[in-house]
């Protein structure tokens, strides 16, 4: 849809005319901010005609109808028209076209032959990251408006009630988190953003659409509060959850006390998950807790008491953390 | 108008965590309420089930006159502000004030009225066509405060808006904020962990700790009239010096005794509470403002005042006062004082304490007597 958006302020500039696209669920007008004032049904009901100071033109592709519309005062229909008409009717092909793909790649329902099909037309949007975007809160069209303009996102796809598209980022992690501050400010609304992985062919997509999935469901075990999650960020949460249910326990034995359960759920909780997320930096972490660095290592020095673990030290950390989702695995 | 009521708010999460207890407050159109408190009191809590974005688990909460603990945020008619935001980076500052109104299909020339009203306001009318890379952090805090603003919202909601900018700027759009509520005329429901923020912000401030309401009052009764010990050391800075004592009672004359001995007087009016409240022999906490401590040689109050002593160890010019630091009864004193005083570390000084300016705490409840 970006590119249909790019392609009419292109025609405008060029015809020096107001243009709009109607579509079914949405319109778009340049330049942008013009009052259209013409419903879809209207539309229909006006196509080959002029209407409201609008020339309607009517375009069917790929089983998708949508109108042409060119600001005149009355109809006519020139080389120009034919021109712009032309051009948008090949981008809509292109871009139904593509998204249709990019749901068979997401869902893997292609065999050997179409595959071939597949990578041609996604060329243009790989490699990219695959993004899922969960928690759309009933705003589906104003947070996909948001994605695309706070990330290069070259395709994109509404699926299961959430967003698929494919990004190009420099800096994916911090793009997305971008993006869920927006959607955030903009429409009070905490969706969850999920980088299932870079794709450089169109065969990889179906693979890391799972792993979005997988990402999802592993925030949900371990309750984590991160609204951008990175599969590839995740091998801990992986990890602790392939392990062998025995191992779990005899970790989760080995590690906490009777007495440390007791105080697991408070101020200390708060304190390990946060050491944890700011990589066992003392000083960040205070600061994320806004207490003094004192303080802190007065509640890790009640830990070290409490477990028996230094969480200031690597060998002691690592395990702690293991133990630590496994612990909240068993919670949810 | 934009009143809010909060009744019997509860929040629990999954685990029997409770975050939120018993919050109940009657908010007024066009107050400036802060949330004050340690990190886990509850506080950012509050903020978002005011916002929608946290389930109350128990109780009602009134925006206006309308129940809206079923309502989605985006319906509460309200808008929030948070530490961490991020501007559309290709659009301009203008553009990224615009581009709420335009989800919401306000009309362009409303839009157009609207950007430059807040921009106006804000000062950044300058700054309309540039882009956020050209801006300063300040600049760009401004624009993310536009953007709520643009709204119009009938409350305002902020996250620790400030905590992400260097000390200068955080004292600046500090001023700023407080400027905007005047000229916005709106509610204001504001979330900080710093008391100096929240005392020179709020109407009224909401003191919290573990989930409780420690004390609703204005920033002024908050320090002077402290509801509980947490509250005493909580607000002010330095931070209120807190000693035990005992209530005695020696020749018909209701005194405190510290633990050192050391003997303070008090108002008629304090020692007959303590009486008869039945306070004699009983354990207390004493608490006494930095400021309240007097250099002797410069009191000019002849009475009503006890003599305190100590050997300052470090001495503190912080410009228009200067802090003292001792120990006394195993306590960190300070003691704000004249910048011109001559105490140096290792001087023995010798400092008044005005009976009506000591503070009481009940021994066991830590409730304010």
């Amino acid at each position: 849809m970006f590119d249909i958006k790019i392609l009419l302020e292109k025609a405008a500039e060029i015809t020096e005319k107001r243009i709009a696209v109607i579509m079914k669920n949405e319109s778009m007008v340049c330049p942008e901010g013009f009052n259209l004032g013409i419903t879809y049904e209207e539309a229909c009901k006006k196509a080959g005609k002029n209407y409201k100071g609008w020339n309607i033109y009517m375009s069917e592709t790929y089983g998708t109808r949508c109108f042409v519309c060119i600001g005149s005062d009355k109809y006519y229909e020139s080389e120009a028209t034919d021109l712009v008409m032309l051009l948008l009717n090949s981008a809509l092909e292109r871009d139904a076209s593509a998204e249709a793909y990019l749901r068979k790649a997401v869902e893997g329902k292609y065999d050997a032959a179409e595959l071939s099909k597949l990578e041609e037309e996604l060329k243009a949007c790989l490699p990219g990251y695959l993004l899922l975007v969960d928690n759309l809160g009933g705003s589906g069209n104003e947070v996909l408006e948001i994605l695309v303009n706070t990330i290069d996102v070259k395709i994109s796809i509404t699926h299961e009630n959430r967003i698929i598209a494919l990004a190009v980022e420099e800096n994916i992690t911090e793009a997305c988190s971008s993006f869920i501050k927006n959607v955030l400010s903009e429409l009070l609304i905490e969706c969850e953003a999920v980088i299932g992985g870079k794709a450089e062919l169109a065969k990889e997509l179906h693979d890391l659409y799972k792993n979005c999935i997988e990402a999802l469901c592993l925030k949900h075990i371990y309750h984590l509060g991160d609204s951008v999650l990175s599969y590839d960020g995740m091998y801990g949460y992986r990890t602790a959850y392939n392990l062998d249910t025995k191992l779990k326990e005899s970790i989760k034995e080995r590690v906490f006390t009777a007495e440390f359960m007791e105080m697991a759920n408070g101020e200390l909780g708060i304190t390990i998950e946060e050491f944890f997320k700011n990589n066992l930096n003392l000083t960040d972490t205070a600061a994320k807790l806004y207490i003094h660095r004192n303080t802190l290592l007065y509640r890790l020095d009640k830990i070290h008491k409490c477990t028996g673990f230094d969480l200031k030290r690597f060998e002691d950390s690592w395990l702690f953390k293991l133990a630590w989702m496994i612990y909240k695995e068993d919670a949810s | 108008m934009a009143n809010l009521s909060l009744r019997h708010v509860k929040k629990v999460y999954p685990g029997n965590v409770t975050a939120v207890k018993d919050f109940c407050m009657e908010i007024e159109h066009k107050e400036f309420i802060v949330l004050v408190g340690p990190s886990g009191c509850g506080k950012t809590t509050t903020l978002r089930m005011i916002a929608g974005l946290e389930e109350i688990t128990e109780g009602e909460l009134y925006i206006g006159d309308k129940l809206v603990n079923d309502v989605a945020p985006k319906d509460r008619d309200i808008a929030m502000v948070f530490q961490n935001y991020a501007l559309y980076p290709h659009m301009t500052v203008y553009e990224n004030m615009a581009f709420g109104l335009k989800l919401k299909k306000v009309p362009k020339a409303e839009i157009d009225e609207r950007v430059k009203k807040a921009a106006k306001i804000l000062e950044i009318e300058t700054l309309l066509d540039r882009r956020p890379k050209a801006l300063s952090g300040g600049q760009r805090q401004r624009v993310a405060l536009g953007r709520a603003m643009v709204r119009e919202p009938k409350v305002f909601l902020m996250d620790e808006p400030l905590s992400n900018l260097d000390a200068k700027l955080r004292v600046q759009m500090r001023t700023e904020i407080a400027k905007l509520h005047k000229s916005l005329n709106t509610t204001f429901i504001y979330v900080t962990h710093d008391q100096t923020e929240a005392m020179t912000m709020g109407s009224r401030i909401v003191i919290m700790k573990d989930g409780d309401i420690q004390q609703i009052d204005s920033p002024q009764n908050a320090y002077d009239k402290p509801a509980n010990l947490f509250v005493a050391g909580f607000i002010g800075s330095p931070q209120m010096n807190i000693f035990k004592g005992t209530v005695v009672e020696e020749t018909g004359k209701v005194a405190l005794k510290l633990t050192d001995g050391t003997v303070l007087g008090l108002t008629d009016e304090v020692a007959r509470k303590l009486k008869d409240n039945g306070y004699i022999n009983k354990e207390v906490h004493i608490g006494i403002r930095p400021e309240h401590l007097h250099e002797a040689e410069i009191d000019p109050l002849k009475s009503n005042y006890s003599t305190m002593t100590g050997t300052v160890e470090v001495s503190e010019l912080m410009g228009s006062e200067t802090n003292l630091h001792f120990t006394k009864c195993g306590r960190h004193v300070i003691a704000r004082v004249d910048a011109k005083t001559s105490k140096r570390a290792g001087d023995d000084v010798e400092l008044h304490l005005h009976w009506d300016k000591i503070h009481l705490f009940d021994g066991e409840t830590e409730k304010a007597i």
